[in-house]
């Protein structure tokens, strides 16, 4: 069992008081998500425009109690996800800062990359994007089209294809797109882009839930791409292609995880602050709803351990927590509304949002199916240590 | 554009959310609000405007717009539903409850059609050059999904004679097999310009209609 020390503890109840102060907001910015821009000054969006950013490139950390965070530990990502998902997922992927793309670019970038794109970051704050799906295929990664080449020798990289499903990608000065500079598995990379040069475009589109994220297609027609914005220049060709996104996504999923584990907890926590009085066939739902949360909060801390630990099982891990995780959410928000009678979705209406909110997490770096296959996969090549 | 049983699960289908319920209402609750259990209503706004009454299985009453208060408005493709709860009529609740019974059968058909819309959306796609229709875990979905509509069609067909207690249950059983559905769906599922967005607004309805009644808050 995975533990919390006194630095994550402090982390957790800091990230806590940090997502109170949104819940007044949540519906309003569901309404309207560049509402966030009115709020950049809490705390929380404090946090989250400066992490994840490697020790060496934040000169300024957050800091709580004495403690300084640097939001790059997988254990120290879940915690805080989990916290602000309680109150409003939404928010969490409405702000600005390096967020996903953060963790590809310390992966993936040399040191000069890495000096570029936290720089620019910790100079303004601005939102990111990371850009890996296309409009014909969601799940199946290693066939994507969109192209990044040179019309002729020694001329500029254009960036050329589609996008879709893509956060904040509309509000963003730059973010992270995958592309094929060849046919074959190692042909795909990982480049900077940057937003405000010709060719690119975003547009969002409205969706079910998790509005705050403002998702979007992306076009990208002839995008200038300078070949020192390709991550991953330093590193050989099979760890910088897709190799290296698996192990980005990898690392990203118990986040993605966590915030799951974060709307389920918030849809319960709703029911116990607003029923007082209880049947005790209700109770007993409650009780069993409390569990599962707990047994996925534990699935949730061992894959973020993972990351920490570079374990090999992480991939496995990360896929059992993220798919346990999205099941819950969907799952336990259906049943929280059904303590609140006819008319709940009307009458409760961040109820109905957490509701809306867990269909997004589903379809978030994988689906359920997808999730499987991998966990089989560690089962089968013996990764997951199973004690 | 009739809505016997058989009717309006087929123009739900057919011809989607908004056309079938302006029937079933103009069916079992013309001129009036159909009301929920706690007397909500959710109706597409030109069938709302329109409506002088309101009415709870037999028990009707005349519709008393001060009274009333409208809760949200929500957009499915180019219409918009109103949401609004207004005082029940007064009398005891009768044990049937066609509206619901209706709403079921509606609701059924928006799951079929959810299920030709992955169909599609299925065939279309590919997963290392083959269409995602030919993987395993995806057929198993649609296996199951397609079940539960025979199963489900099954109890909702001519002479259905249901308590509100088993509609309710069946009414969570469509929820949970648009949600397989929709799993299937992936972001395409989640997005307010397709299917995603009626499989909400079906949601929605039985939420206003076919929901278990909670304890009341103070009750011992």
């Amino acid at each position: 069992m995975t533990l919390l020390d006194e630095r994550l503890r402090t982390l957790q109840h800091t990230a806590r008081e940090w997502a109170e102060q949104l819940r007044p907001l949540a519906l309003a910015l569901e309404e309207d998500p560049d509402r966030v821009r009115d709020h950049l000054d809490l705390p929380l969006f404090s946090y989250l425009s400066r992490t994840p950013v490697p020790r060496a490139y934040q000169p300024d950390p957050i800091t709580v109690d004495g403690q300084a965070y640097y939001g790059t530990g997988g254990l120290e990502r879940v915690v805080f996800c989990e916290e602000i998902a309680a109150v409003d997922a939404g928010m969490l992927l409405a702000a600005p800062g390096p967020s996903l793309s953060g963790v590809l670019v310390s992966l993936l970038g040399d040191e000069e990359q890495q000096s570029w794109f936290y720089g620019r970051l910790m100079e303004r704050t601005s939102w990111t994007f990371l850009a890996l799906t296309e409009p014909e295929r969601g799940s199946d990664a290693a066939s994507l089209t969109t192209s990044l080449t040179s019309r002729e020798k020694d001329g500029p990289l254009l960036l050329n294809g589609a996008k879709r499903f893509i956060g904040n990608a509309a509000r963003s000065d730059v973010g992270v797109v995958f592309a094929r500079t060849r046919p074959g598995p190692l042909g795909v990379v990982a480049a900077l882009v940057e937003t405000g040069g010709p060719g690119f475009e975003a547009v969002p589109f409205e969706t079910v839930g998790l509005r705050g994220n403002q998702i979007c297609e992306v076009r990208l027609t002839d995008v200038e791409v300078p070949a020192e914005r390709v991550l991953g220049r330093h590193l050989s060709p099979t760890r910088r292609g897709l190799m290296g996104a698996v192990q980005g996504f990898n690392r990203l999923r118990p986040g993605v995880a966590a915030l799951a584990l974060g709307i389920a907890r918030g849809a319960y926590e709703y029911v116990v602050a607003h029923r007082r009085t209880l049947r005790a066939d209700e109770a007993a739902g409650l009780e069993r709803m409390a569990l599962r949360i707990e047994g996925v909060r534990r699935l949730v801390y061992r894959a973020g351990a993972a990351v920490d630990r570079d374990d090999p099982g992480l991939g496995a891990l990360a896929s059992a927590a993220k798919a346990r995780a999205a099941q819950l959410a969907e799952e336990v928000t259906l049943e929280a509304l059904e303590y609140f009678g006819p008319g709940a979705r009307l009458e409760h209406p961040l109820l109905d949002k957490f509701a809306r909110d867990a269909r997004g997490v589903e379809f978030m770096e994988g689906t359920r199916n997808i999730q499987r296959l991998n966990v089989f996969q560690g089962l089968s090549q013996g990764k997951i240590d199973r004690g | 554009m009739t809505t016997t049983h058989d009717g309006v699960r087929r123009t739900a289908r057919d011809a989607g959310l908004v056309a079938a319920l302006s029937a079933l209402q103009a069916e079992q609750a013309s001129g009036a609000l159909p009301l929920g259990p706690a007397g909500h209503a959710l109706l597409p706004e030109s069938v709302a405007a329109a409506a002088h009454g309101v009415r709870r299985g037999a028990r009707t009453a005349p519709r008393e717009r001060t009274a009333e208060t409208t809760l949200r408005t929500v957009r499915l493709y180019g219409d918009t539903l109103v949401a609004l709860r207004h005082p029940l009529p007064p009398g005891p609740e009768d044990p049937d409850d066609p509206w619901a019974l209706g709403l079921a059968r509606l609701r059924l058909g928006l799951s079929e059609a959810l299920l030709d819309s992955c169909l599609e959306h299925l065939s279309a796609r590919t997963f290392g050059g083959s269409p995602l229709l030919v993987r395993q875990l995806v057929q198993d979905s649609l296996a199951e999904a397609l079940t539960d509509h025979l199963e489900l069609g099954e109890l909702l067909g001519p002479g259905a004679g249901l308590t509100g207690g088993e509609l309710i249950a069946l009414h969570r059983a469509v929820t949970r097999t648009d949600r397989v559905l929709l799993r299937l769906l992936g972001g395409h599922g989640f997005r307010t310009d397709g299917p995603g967005q009626s499989a909400h607004v079906s949601e929605l309805l039985a939420d206003a209609y076919a929901a278990a009644p909670a304890a009341p808050e103070g009750a011992p």
